[in-house]
């Protein structure tokens, strides 16, 4: 099926029902963004973001995210110009930096957790756990809905279906994008230093 | 070709987008190291948390322009409107709850309820700090 000018403004009006879920998705973020700002001295004796930064890991995670940010915004543009083979290998270069970025974060928990500094040793490590891992969690539900997705554009080509469904699907990994820069600068960064 | 023109055309603006993000990170990233290791002695820790908000801030404005696409175009009117209002329900819980628990933790309110308390359990009258004795003789009155 050929996209249609039509096809296009349809699926940009169906953006908006997914764009208010995203919207309240921030809501819950930046409970848990003050959650964490509430908690982040009380580490009952354990440690503090100070003492459990590891800057290159954190930094890695970073630009893996972003360069997978801007895959799928590439993605989406090829398939808007019905090039099936680049918005597929742009899709799974995405899926491969996100998987990237996910192996890091288990990664990090796992050395956390191994160290006794699991989410139960204190309020601060609750908080953090708790914010990072939602975010891990909604990306590791975004890689599931990617390999869907790139099942489906492999089969059935850029139809509207298909087309409408990545235009989401490149909207939720901006998102989950946007939400990682504040994780990286107040958790991370402003976290290290104070 | 004519098509391939256009998607050349069409990806410029993603790509910016990304090397702008790519520099605010690293900025933000260099900055807290450079502040980490010592380097950087004429800052307090206090303005380098306000530099790596403003590096975030920045780097919001950039990818909601150039990612997401975020204009003030009549067809994303209503994103737009949704967006500033989450804007403000998220400034105020974040500044309000930061505002009332650093109040609650350190403030005089917690000091009351632990005189009060003393006071309950019949503890000597020159046992209870004297910065309250206002709140002890009104105690009393009620009993």
């Amino acid at each position: 099926m050929k996209l249609t000018e039509h096809t296009i403004h349809q699926a940009e009006k169906t953006n908006f029902g997914f764009w208010i879920y995203i919207m309240t998705d921030c809501m819950m973020f930046a409970s848990l963004f003050a959650v964490f700002m509430v908690l982040k001295d009380s580490t009952a004796g354990g440690p503090a973001m100070a003492d459990i930064f590891e800057p290159k890991m954190v930094l890695s995670e970073t630009l893996l995210l972003l360069v997978s940010s801007l895959t799928a915004g590439l993605a989406f543009i090829a398939a808007k110009h019905n090039l099936k083979k680049l918005t597929l290998q742009l899709l799974i270069a995405t899926a491969v930096l996100g998987l990237g970025f996910l192996m890091i974060e288990l990664k990090e928990f796992h050395t956390l957790i191994a160290d006794g500094h699991s989410w139960q040793a204190s309020a601060f490590l609750s908080s953090f756990f708790v914010l990072v891992a939602t975010h891990g969690l909604h990306i590791a539900i975004g890689l599931l809905w990617l390999s869907i997705l790139i099942g489906r554009i492999y089969r059935k080509g850029i139809d509207h279906n298909t087309f409408r469904k990545l235009g989401l699907f490149t909207l939720f990994w901006h998102f989950l994008d946007v939400i990682w820069i504040f994780i990286f600068s107040i958790v991370y960064l402003s976290g290290a230093i104070s | 070709m004519k098509r391939n023109n256009t998607f050349k055309h069409d990806i410029r603006r993603p790509i910016i987008g990304f090397f702008i993000s790519l520099a605010l990170t690293l900025g933000a990233y260099i900055t807290t190291m450079r502040f980490i290791e010592g380097e950087v002695t004429n800052l307090s820790s206090n303005k380098v948390t306000l530099i790596i908000g403003l590096f975030a801030i920045s780097q919001l404005y950039i990818q909601l322009i150039f990612f997401l696409h975020l204009g003030t175009s009549r067809k994303s009117r209503l994103n737009l409107v949704s967006f500033l209002y989450t804007s403000i329900a998220i400034l105020l819980v974040v500044i309000g709850t930061l505002w009332i628990m650093r109040n609650l933790e350190y403030g005089h309110e917690g000091h009351n309820i632990i005189d009060q308390e003393q006071i309950n359990k019949g503890i000597a009258e020159d046992e209870i700090p004297s910065s309250a004795p206002k709140k002890h003789h009104d105690h009393q009155d009620v009993q």
